[in-house]
């Protein structure tokens, strides 16, 4: 929720069975920690999957444009967004203000997804918050040679099996993680500044190898990455609200 | 027959006038490239139909013969002809187009002809070796191929093909053709009279129908056109390329959310009607000249810049904001044009997306939010 150029408020929740009903919680939600009434939202735009059938919207775009927006707003000089998520990653680029110029997206395959780093810490018995710390101990990641997740898991219950180490082998899935984004980013020309955002930019051991292989930093993101793509609809509400 | 049989045909493998062709004994060819000679075909009386893999839901089947490393449009169509969805074929025309559909001609010599029911020993099964460069050789070469498929048919099916015969048949194909270039203007006005996934079922249906029906409905369409009301709610015009597209399912998820697709480099539209066949002349060599020397697929080598110069004149005709590449897993051909189109029409300022898919479209959530995203990209 976006008041003239200050985040009134947000809320991240776990979806529920339809995404109506997501996005009628959440919105209830923010209006009741911020106090402020329904009438008094001017203009909604919804995002993401299912965008399009949101009762109280008054327009939808997609999460790409959204993100681009969204990050240009915290930070104008962005000109690349890195957005991991669960299942899709894409890799966006704007222009000075804010607007989409081209952007990559990862075809049908959870390869260099958050997805991907799932099954991995499953495999491994850890929490995906540790996959990121251990790596970070490794000197000598495993090479993991398969790109389909499924194999990938046969090489790393072998990695297990012949005894690596588990920082070993943790940092061998999040480098070959950042290698599929990192091919992926190259479709995009990428121009600093770069931001990550999604829930994968809380691993650091992704976050390092992709920067390394990109050769630049990334800006840290002063909010939480998870609301960029919901700030950049905040944006656009407003543009709009103020066009009419 | 009518307009609405007619748009139909797209959503089956066999059809109405498929039926009816059948009913009267006469044969049917399948076919699975467009640089196949129709020509010969219906001058021997024989129906062309073009091989297609719209009622697939799996390739369960197919798999047993082909792997995962195949194209899943020729897994898919394999697998109708396992269903037995194809019996109503008399014979099946491969060609080295690409290598996938080429392993057709194995695959159906040993594991389809004689020993699947509806497929008897009879079935006539034919190969035309097409040379990948154009040159006068090449030339040579293809027409004696086309000769020898002439005579190879006349012998498998018992009949004489002449040279009137040949003649008449390039007549009606040019008709076809010719008139899919005049709805084809419709397409590409400011406010075009038919959308993109009309035009590819019109298309569909001409690979699928005997030529003189198909005749008769397109005129009486074209007609038809002239009254419509032009399209214009639509947010951009779009250009598709790239690999095969023989179903309206991916073409309509574009237009649903306001691309409108105003014109095509595609071997199920613009590439398969551009090119007329010289009614002067011997007659197989002008079939000849006509396939080997038309807007070319991109198995063509050392052809790619005829190609783009005639997708940028494609893209100035229909003024078209943005192209899209699309290319089927394992389909190298398209999946190197399409990496060259983007990089060259990067240079021009045209923008480009480029997507690989399956021949099925199953996440067309995602394909949606790539298509919006781009409209909004162009906007």
């Amino acid at each position: 929720m976006l008041e003239d150029s200050e985040i009134r408020g947000f809320k991240i929740i776990r979806v529920k069975k339809t995404p109506v009903e997501t996005a009628e919680s959440v919105f209830e939600m923010v209006l009741s920690e911020t106090g402020i009434n329904r009438d008094n939202v001017k203009f909604v735009v919804s995002t993401g999957y299912g965008r399009d059938n949101i009762p109280f919207s008054n327009k939808s775009m997609t999460e790409i444009t959204c993100h681009g927006l969204g990050a240009h707003f915290l930070i104008p000089s962005i000109r690349t967004i890195i957005d991991i998520g669960g299942q899709d990653c894409k890799v966006i680029a704007v222009d000075r203000t804010g607007k989409l110029v081209e952007f990559a997206m990862n075809e049908k395959c959870s390869a260099g997804t958050g997805r991907y780093l799932e099954i991995m810490a499953n495999l491994l018995h850890i929490s995906l918050d540790d996959l990121g710390t251990l790596s970070l101990k490794s000197k000598t990641p495993v090479q993991l040679k398969s790109t389909c997740s499924i194999y990938a898991q046969a090489e790393v219950l072998q990695c297990i099996n012949s005894g690596f180490k588990k920082s070993n082998i943790a940092a061998g899935i999040n480098k070959a993680m950042a290698e599929r984004v990192y091919s992926m980013s190259k479709k995009v020309k990428m121009r600093p500044d770069v931001v990550i955002s999604g829930g994968v930019a809380k691993n650091a051991g992704v976050v390092g190898y992709l920067e390394e292989m990109i050769g630049i930093e990334f800006l840290k993101l002063p909010i939480d990455p998870q609301i960029i793509g919901a700030l950049g609809a905040a944006v656009i509400a407003q543009e709009r609200y103020k066009r009419k | 027959m009518s307009f609405e049989s007619f748009i139909k045909v797209n959503k089956t493998i066999s059809n109405s006038y498929v039926e009816e062709w059948k009913k009267q004994g006469k044969k049917i060819v399948g076919y699975y490239c467009s640089y196949i000679p129709e020509e010969i075909l219906v001058s021997g009386g024989i129906l062309p139909f073009r091989m297609r893999s719209v009622e697939a839901e799996g390739t369960s089947r197919a798999d047993t013969i082909l792997s995962r490393f195949n194209c899943s449009f020729v897994r898919a169509s394999l697998d109708l002809a396992m269903q037995g969805k194809y019996n109503f074929l008399d014979g099946l025309v491969v060609m080295n187009s690409c290598d996938h559909a080429r392993r057709m001609y194995d695959i159906w010599k040993y594991k389809i002809i004689g020993k699947l029911e509806g497929i008897e020993e009879n079935f006539g099964l034919f190969f035309i070796s097409l040379p990948h460069i154009i040159t006068e050789r090449g030339y040579n070469w293809l027409l004696e191929e086309f000769t020898f498929f002439k005579e190879n048919l006349e012998k498998t099916y018992n009949i004489t093909i002449s040279e009137e015969n040949l003649k008449t048949a390039i007549k009606t194909l040019n008709e076809n053709r010719k008139l899919l270039k005049e709805i084809h203007k419709f397409r590409i006005l400011d406010k075009p009279k038919l959308n993109g996934v009309e035009a590819l079922k019109l298309n569909i249906a001409t690979t699928a129908t005997p030529k003189e029906i198909s005749n008769q409905v397109l005129s009486s369409y074209l007609q038809s056109l002239k009254d419509r009301e032009g399209i214009s709610d639509y947010r951009a015009r779009l250009l598709i390329t790239g690999s095969l597209i023989d179903d309206p399912t991916f073409l309509k998820i574009i237009e649903d959310v306001g691309g409108l697709v105003v014109s095509d480099l595609l071997c199920f539209g613009v590439r398969n009607f551009w090119d007329l066949t010289p009614e002067t002349g011997d007659p197989l060599e002008s079939i000849t000249k006509r396939y080997y020397e038309k807007i070319s697929c991109p198995r063509m080598m050392d052809d790619h810049d005829r190609r783009f110069k005639f997708l940028q004149e494609l893209i100035k005709e229909a003024k078209v904001d943005g192209v899209i590449g699309t290319r089927i897993e394992f389909c190298d051909l398209n999946g190197c044009e399409c990496m060259l189109y983007e990089h060259e029409l990067e240079d021009l300022n045209i923008p480009m997306l480029s997507l690989d898919r399956d021949y099925f479209v199953g996440d067309k959530g995602r394909f949606k939010t790539r298509f919006e995203a781009f409209i909004e990209q162009i906007e």
